[in-house]
């Protein structure tokens, strides 16, 4: 009963999983622009360690290791809103998938976590052979990805990962339903563009912002993305803190995804079609 | 007419035709400065944790990523045509551009000037200015006339360095037919390493963005001489005031691979 009742949101996201990964040539030229981003952050961020004996929260390797994580899993974070998306409410296609008999918030949020998960996963791979392997290879040991703090760590960081990607999902689905109202969207992506890029961990490795602002990041959401996973695969997270934390991430996947809901409910009924 | 009258008006045209949505611009030049305004925040964040970059203060940071954002915003407002080449390959575009009696180098300079890169510009021109006033505080170490033109200088070097990178790029979409997201590296890319002094960074890597992309040369020398500080790799003072020909230079090379390329263009045929 529950499987029959899953199956189009599971086809759905098969369907645009499949799509994402044909675009491997993207994602090789991509791995190598985030290569060159990343390795521009980590000298950064070693020259910053190299001035002072501080007390910072991370030490130098787990900082560099971050950012690797950071461009490795890049792309689950909702940066843009869905250009397809965007098209059919300014159109008026939206209506075809009104008129669909399925639950519309949950075929969306089916094809918002494939959107997020086959391109990261795409583009995952070579940078982690690279951070990890190439980089102590060639004698860079000081810049390489350490890898994961236990095989325990790295199996909870793949769950975090994949919850992570739910959460990212579900605000991009928040995101996206703002565009009943905006149509254009421009205000919305930049919103969302600037908040994920500062609360994410993508600049700069959370852990290293003020301690005082420290509270604000954990209240938020968007440290659930990529930074709950991050500190599961470093191990700054105590290991009888992992559960908590995973719950954590499962209460803003789900609570997001509600609020996204509620959003698309009351925006639909603004839809007016434009004939034609 | 004359090539820069042509341009001008091409420029007049542009700039008109995006005033028709004036909201629309201008709350996409605030969306650009608060994108870029979050990126800078991550630098003042890691100054707030760890005091200095090796032997760098907070407001030299800011005069070199100021300089670096507010060189980029004005290449990048005069170079959407080069930056659209890929597009205008594959919709056929590109053989009107080629037909007409006018060099193709006037005419996508004159493709659209990108009025709402102003928001980059002015969170750039902020930052670089407090940088200025903390730098002089501490000993003006040009004056002011002498900062001026030195800073316009190295903005003529780095603006001419940024238009020849989007140029190679439109060469090589002549060959793809696309616009290749991999030389992101040498603009966005460039723009994000030339924020910080290029002592930080390794060897090769300084050794490709002062010979092979002389990035270096037009933002981090003459920086030295706005901070009054020496170069602690041991570079002579005044090197700051010889270096942003270089960024010239490399436009020249580029202008010169364009007509080269410009061979290779077969059209798409739509």
């Amino acid at each position: 009963m529950i499987r029959s009742a899953a199956r189009p949101y599971l086809a759905f996201f098969a369907a645009r999983f499949r799509s994402q990964l044909q675009y491997r040539a993207a994602a090789w030229a991509g791995v190598v622009t985030q290569i060159f981003f990343g390795l521009v952050s980590v000298m950064v961020l070693v020259a910053f360690y190299r001035a002072a004996g501080t007390d910072a929260p991370l030490t130098q390797s787990q900082s560099v290791s971050y950012v690797w994580l950071g461009q490795a899993l890049l792309l689950i974070l909702p940066f843009r809103l869905d250009p397809e998306l965007r098209e059919m409410i300014q159109t008026g296609d939206v209506a075809y998938e009104l008129a669909r008999p399925v639950f519309l918030p949950l075929s969306w949020f089916a094809r918002g976590v494939a959107d997020r998960v086959a391109p990261a996963l795409l583009r995952a791979l070579p940078q982690f052979a690279f951070s990890m392997l190439i980089l102590p290879w060639i004698g860079w040991e000081e810049i390489a990805l350490v890898p994961p703090a236990s095989a325990a760590a790295f199996g909870l960081f793949l769950v975090s990962a994949v919850l992570g990607s739910l959460v990212a999902a579900a605000i991009g689905l928040i995101a996206a339903a703002t565009l009943f109202w905006t149509i254009a969207g421009h205000g919305t992506s930049i919103l969302v563009q600037t908040i994920v890029w500062v609360l994410s961990g993508v600049s700069i490795p959370l852990p290293l912002y003020p301690e005082w602002f420290q509270p604000v990041i954990r209240a938020l959401p968007f440290r659930a993305m990529l930074d709950t996973p991050f500190q599961i695969y470093l191990g700054t997270t105590e290991a009888s803190a992992v559960g908590g934390e995973l719950l954590m991430q499962l209460f803003w996947a789900v609570g997001l995804f509600v609020l996204a809901w509620i959003l698309i409910g009351r925006g639909s009924r603004r839809v007016v079609v434009q004939g034609g | 007419m004359t090539g820069t009258r042509l341009y001008w008006r091409l420029v007049g045209i542009s700039i008109r035709s995006q005033m028709q949505y004036k909201v629309s611009f201008i709350l996409q030049s605030l969306g650009q400065m608060i994108v870029t305004g979050g990126e800078f925040l991550g630098i003042w964040a890691l100054f707030d944790r760890f005091g200095t970059l090796q032997e760098w203060a907070f407001h030299e940071i800011a005069v070199l990523y100021g300089l670096a954002n507010v060189a980029f915003s004005v290449a990048d407002a005069l170079t959407n045509g080069f930056d659209s080449a890929g597009y205008l390959i594959r919709k056929g575009e590109f053989d009107r551009v080629m037909v007409r009696p006018r060099s193709t180098v006037l005419l996508l300079l004159g493709y659209e000037f990108t009025v709402r890169r102003i928001g980059r510009f002015l969170q750039g021109a902020a930052i670089l200015s407090y940088g200025l006033v903390v730098s002089s505080e501490s000993g003006a170490p040009l004056g002011l006339v002498g900062t001026a033109a030195t800073l316009l200088w190295a903005i003529v070097g780095a603006v001419a360095l940024f238009v020849g990178i989007r140029i190679i790029q439109a060469c090589v979409s002549f060959k793809t037919v696309q616009s290749i997201e991999v030389m992101n590296v040498f603009t966005y890319g460039g723009v994000y390493a030339s924020g910080y002094p290029f002592t930080i960074y390794v060897r090769w890597f300084r050794m490709l963005f002062t010979y092979g992309v002389p990035l270096a040369a037009v933002t981090y020398y003459p920086a030295l001489l706005l901070m009054g500080r020496l170069d602690p790799g041991g570079a002579v003072r005044w090197i700051g005031w010889v270096s942003p020909i270089a960024g010239v230079a490399f436009l020249m090379v580029s202008l010169v691979i364009w007509r080269f390329a410009l061979r290779w263009y077969s059209s798409t045929g739509t």
